[in-house]
């Protein structure tokens, strides 16, 4: 009730832990490796990070009413390509905006339409929406997606305000927004009832289909806006650049202390997650390791950290 | 001789609650013992440890002379003969009952298990249990009652010489339950023995050779059955003389002061549960549904919370309205305190605040579904409620997981409370509960009737219905067989209607004869679905077995 | 005999309907190409489907202990890696190989089953995880596409070998191997385990040693979809693994295979396997562009997932 946070409840926070682990981390790679005590790399690494985070965020949206959103890889390419070929064509950046936005909000929609009326499982009704994405991209782009220059997206991924980089405060506000979403509004505690029991959950008036599509379009959402930030990033479309969205969203959200199976979890605990998988990759990227070799030690030091503070309690 | 089990002083603790303390009793060869307890008292823990499903923190079991090893498991109990049926299913739904009855220990040939082979071997099993099903029937097409003897044969499949019977009649009609007792005589005769759990006191007495009473985690006693009765039996359940379970009824005579039904249900009916069931809802009264268990009652509430998709008329004041969804149901100011306490009643995983607050999430963030939820407005109905209702929580951020039964019931009673409900519905109100909160919530519904609530309440327990209610209608198969109010609410008739599916005449029956509970008749008739006296110790169905 | 063909249909409603949906494909894939039924086209589409059909058994294997599996791409990869590239190095015959690969996967998988049974995390978890993990391994043993399979291996399996389609042989053992283990102690223990978990635990079943064994038997039969997919291409590529974990979940649901476990038959995902590859071959012939044929497979899934769940509740009414 006051002021005072006891230790204990701290230890028994997963989202501390998952700050706690990503200090740590830091501060050896810091004492230990070589630079990461610059400001330049530090800066570099809320950057790359942003990308990740965002769609993060949207993924423990949907995770925490116990959905799960596979889809997010091709919303994140769907809104690049379609943002870079209409930007390039006759529309010009802010029509090119404006539609990626509203395609990947659809795209939500039709997610929450097939989880809430149809009763698809949410882990196939968004695998699926995912594999029909990559196949309306094949077609629309017939195999080569464009490349273009929009000037907001390209100040927004490599600019700085203050010297901070736009897109970690454009990160940061869409955490803040879903924070104020999942823990403050009426919403959220609509999600969390959710994610803790439908049954119990439906017996006491929790308006399943309005949270869903809450949950799932600003997800899209949030996947669209990342894929806008990595054109911006790169300049370029591909129909591929969402891939690693997918798994490693799922990652952070899990990193950062949310069960997988809903009702459980801080949000602040996936921007942790969200740093400390970029940072990691970072580490292992800095001591020259093969592609390969730095994805079996992340895969293990995943398997590792979620035993050490995110098994399932046992009934 | 030495006893074949024996259980020595043991404790075990779960999460700093000690639901055992140096408990110790034996079990001799070819004896029954009953092992009798509240709910709560620890007996499914200690049975547990017998198991193999849990270890105990100190003390030991000694099995057939020596003591059993620290890796003991459920594979090795069942290996040193002895076989359980526990009151949670351990059934597979979707496998058949032939697969079901070695489930573990399947009979193969040269590795191969042959369904002719397995289909053989478990007809003389079932047949030893009483059961007349198609061994390759799929288990989970069977009603409960049949799964639970499925799991006796399942026991017996392992030749048991100690046979744990854990609540394992709580779903048996009188036939079943006769079965069971034959096999149990049975196994005592060949020299086996029998741990036998149940709450019906007339079963215990019926087939047991001693009694141990179990509270609060310790043994009370252990009795031999010549030297007991019901009352000293229950004296040590209970541990002190209970007065005025039940609060005063109301005052108004309907007839003579007769008030508008506040819901009316007419016609109500419900594909294969129940059908052209009228119903009458007052405010200021609170009626029950009674009948044998799976008459329709749960769905009679279902459909009244938009839960269960139905037809017919119902009117709340007079004006027709349609409950297709709970979200209806709470619009039109109807509440629901589940059966199904853990799954539907509360979110266990989530905190007493929450669940306190969330049907109230309207008011406390009223302007629409983004708005922030007010944590001084939260905090208040949440001290305002635990108060009020007395639950006992170590704060309102404790999960609802680590409350008690009763309290976890406060919970999904209380969080409607702020809601202004104008009906309370409410199926089984008190199950797995012990006997003080029990009275606890006789007393809350009953001020709420007289606030103006118009309750209804189905029970399995006849004398709750008869202690809480003003009037009861008795279901049998879906239907409305009879009304009871006033004089004529009494357990016998209740049961009798209960069992025969037709109204009583009100002169049949002197009145005294249902007043004395422990009367042969009564006991004979409610064998079926009842309770007896003081009977506080039924399943909780959504298991209340803890497992580590 | 007519009780037992009306209990033999109920058992299979799930199955009817997909059925009734391949032979509509075949029918309009005789259309196309008159040629379905010679061995020359049987050998052929067998052996272009042999690694769905394999991966989507090692699926529903997982899928009926009630668990799923992030990793199966992954773990195909690896196999098809170490077959490829082992033998290449001069280090044994095409055997070792095989074996060596086979082994790799199954000890995959159970590592995959151990993490599961042991660790208290949410399978969902412990395979994302996994495919890191096992993806990483690929790249190490096989850091770009290449590798060798012999010439006439991958002669013998596209094209037949003295008139035999081996790709539908190897199927057919495979599914044969299944319906044995089925019928032993082991399989019952493994659909116990999926239907009732705690049930089967109180039950005297090592539930643990089940998991692993079940999740072990997925690597096998993702092993071998990873060496049939080498030997059908000729050569490893440690990323083609990857779409073979949606679609052999796909396969599996669109089989009738519970997620929640314990529910489901081998057959029916075999079934849906044939009617992605069918679905996919027959987009090909109607010249409509290639790339529709990810849209077309989505829309099927959520089609018969819908319908199915439509028609259970309406029975369940």
């Amino acid at each position: 009730m006051s002021g005072l946070v006891s230790v204990a409840a701290l230890r028994g926070s997963r989202p501390v832990w998952a700050f706690g682990v990503l200090a740590v981390t830091w501060l050896a790679a810091i004492l230990f490796a070589h630079g990461f005590d610059s400001v330049a790399n530090f800066r570099y690494l809320v950057q790359t990070a942003s990308f990740l985070g965002i769609v993060a965020v949207g993924q423990t949206l949907v995770v925490m009413m116990s959905g799960i959103d596979l889809s997010v890889s091709g919303v994140v390419a769907l809104s690049a390509v379609v943002c870079a070929k209409v930007a390039s064509g006759t529309g010009g950046g802010a029509t090119g905006i404006t539609v990626a936005l509203l395609l990947s909000a659809l795209v939500g929609a039709v997610n929450a339409g097939g989880v809430v009326w149809l009763r698809v499982p949410p882990m196939v009704m968004t695998l699926a929406t995912g594999t029909i994405l990559s196949g309306a991209l094949l077609v629309y782009t017939n195999g080569s997606p464009s490349s273009a220059h929009v000037p907001l997206l390209d100040s927004l991924a490599n600019d700085r305000l203050l010297g901070v980089p736009w897109a970690f405060v454009l990160w940061l506000g869409v955490a803040a927004v879903a924070f104020w979403l999942l823990h403050l509004s009426r919403t959220g505690r609509y999600a969390f009832a959710l994610g803790a029991g439908h049954d119990a959950a439906r017996a006491s008036g929790v308006p399943l289909g309005a949270t869903a599509f809450t949950a799932y379009v600003s997800c899209a959402l949030l996947a669209g806006v990342a894929g806008l930030v990595l054109l911006g990033f790169t300049g370029t479309s591909s129909l591929t650049m969402g891939n690693p969205y997918q798994l490693l969203s799922i990652a952070s959200v899990v990193l950062g202390g949310t069960s997988i199976l809903g009702g459980r979890g801080h949000l602040l605990g996936t921007v942790g997650g969200a740093l400390l998988l970029t940072l990691l990759t970072a580490l292992l990227t800095s001591w020259n390791l093969s592609e390969g070799v730095r994805q079996v030690v992340l895969g293990i030091l995943i398997i590792g950290l979620l035993l050490v503070y995110a098994r399932e309690r046992r009934t | 001789m030495a006893p074949l089990l024996s259980v020595e002083q043991v404790s075990k603790s779960f999460a700093g609650n000690q639901v055992l303390k140096e408990v110790s009793f034996t079990v001799e060869p070819g004896e029954v013992l009953a092992l009798v307890g509240e709910n709560g008292a620890g007996k499914s823990t200690v049975l547990s440890l017998v198991t193999g499903l849990l270890a105990p923190d100190s003390g030991r079991v000694v099995h057939d002379g020596a003591p059993v090893p620290r890796a003991w498991s459920p594979h090795r109990a069942r290996a040193a003969g002895i076989g359980s049926v526990h009151q949670e299913l351990s059934l597979n739904p979707h496998q058949s009952v032939a697969e079901n009855v070695f489930l573990g220990a399947w009979p193969s040939r040269r590795g191969l298990v042959r369904t002719r082979d397995l289909v053989a071997r478990a007809r003389p099993l079932l047949e030893r249990v009483g059961l007349d099903v198609d061994p390759r029937t799929r288990a989970g097409r069977l009603p409960l009652g049949r799964q639970q003897l499925v799991e006796l044969a399942k026991a017996l499949a392992g030749e048991p010489r100690l046979l744990i019977l854990d609540e394992a009649t709580s779903a048996l009609d009188e036939d079943q339950v006769g079965a069971v007792f034959r096999v149990v005589r049975e196994l005592r005769d060949q020299g086996g023995s029998v741990i036998l759990v149940s709450h019906r006191m007339a079963e215990l007495f019926a087939v047991s050779d001693r009694l141990t009473v179990l509270k609060d985690g310790a043994v009370m006693a252990t009795r031999e059955r010549e030297r007991t009765d019901h009352d000293d039996i229950v004296r040590l359940m209970v541990g002190r003389e209970l007065s005025d379970l039940f609060p005063e009824k109301a005052a108004a005579d309907p007839v003579a002061d007769p008030v508008a039904p506040l819901l009316q249900a007419r016609d109500l009916t419900v594909p294969r549960a129940c059908s052209s069931v009228d119903l009458d809802l007052v405010p200021g009264r609170i009626l029950g549904l009674g009948g044998l268990q799976g008459q329709g009652q749960r769905e009679v509430l279902r459909a009244l919370f938009g839960l269960d998709r139905h037809t017919g008329q119902i009117t709340l004041d007079g004006r027709r309205v349609r409950l297709s969804s709970p979200r209806e149901a709470i619009r039109h100011r109807i509440a629901y305190v589940p059966e199904d306490r853990k799954t539907e009643g509360v979110h266990t995983a989530r905190s007493v605040r929450d669940n306190l607050a969330l049907p109230s999430l309207r008011t406390l963030a009223p302007a629409n579904r983004l708005t922030t939820v007010s944590r001084t407005a939260e905090t208040r109905l949440v001290a305002d409620l635990t108060d009020r209702l007395r639950i006992k929580a170590a704060s309102p951020a404790q999960e609802a997981r680590r409350l008690s039964g009763g309290n976890q019931q406060k919970v999904a009673l209380a969080k409607w409370l702020p809601t202004d409900p104008r009906v309370l519905l409410l199926a089984e109100p008190t199950r797995g509960i012990d006997i003080g909160t029990k009275r606890e919530i006789y007393h809350l519904l009953r001020r709420l009737a007289d606030d103006g609530l118009a309750v209804l309440v189905t029970s399995g327990d006849t004398m709750e219905l008869v202690g809480l209610c003003d009037e009861v209608a008795v279901l049998y198969e879906g239907r409305v067989v009879d009304r009871l109010t006033g004089s004529a609410l009494t357990e016998e008739r209740l049961v009798r209607a209960s069992v025969m599916g037709t109204a009583t005449e009100s002169d049949e029956q002197p009145e005294e004869q249902a007043d004395d509970p422990s009367g042969e008749k009564t006991v004979l008739l409610a064998e079926e679905l009842v309770n007896d006296i003081d009977d506080s110790d039924r399943p909780d169905p959504s298991g209340s077995v803890t497992h580590a | 005999m007519r009780e037992r063909i009306t209990v033999a249909a109920r058992g299979n409603t799930d199955l009817l309907g997909l059925l009734a949906l391949l032979l509509v494909l075949l029918v309009a894939y005789q259309h196309y190409d008159s040629s379905l039924l010679s061995p020359a086209t049987v050998t052929i589409l067998s052996a272009q489907f042999l690694p769905l059909i394999l991966a989507a058994a090692g699926q529903t294997t997982v899928m009926l202990l009630g668990g799923i599996d992030l990793s199966l791409g992954a773990v195909l990869g690896l196999a098809m890696a170490v077959f490829a590239t082992y033998e290449a190095r001069g280090a044994g015959d095409v055997v070792t190989a095989m074996a060596l690969a086979l082994c790799v996967a199954v000890a995959a998988g159970a590592v995959n089953g151990a993490l599961v049974a042991y660790a208290g995390l949410p399978p969902i978890v412990v395979t994302l995880a996994a495919s890191f993990l096992w993806g990483g391994v690929t790249l190490v043993v096989l850091p770009q596409p290449g590798g060798h399979v012999p010439a006439g291996l991958v002669e013998a399996y596209n094209n037949g070998w003295y008139g035999i389609a081996l790709p539908a042989v190897a199927v057919a053992v495979a599914l044969g191997l299944w319906k044995l283990l089925r019928t032993t102690r082991h399989g019952l223990a493994l659909y116990a385990v999926g239907g009732n978990e705690h049930g089967a635990y109180a039950s005297g079943l090592h539930t643990r040693g089940v998991k692993i064994g079940g999740y072990a038997l997925a690597g096998a039969f993702t092993g071998l979809a990873g060496i049939g997919l080498a030997i059908q291409t000729g050569s490893a590529d440690p990323t083609i693994g990857t779409p073979y974990t949606l679609n052999s979940i796909a396969a599996s649901v669109l089989g009738g295979i519970s997620f929640f476990g314990g529910v489901g038959r081998m057959r029916g995902t075999v079934l849906g396997a044939l009617v992605i590859g069918l679905l996919t071959n027959l987009l090909l012939f109607t010249g409509i562009s290639p790339f529709y044929q990810l849209v077309v497979q989505g829309v099927i899934l959520v089609v018969a997932l819908a319908l199915k769940t439509y028609l259970t509740r309406e029975a369940a009414e």
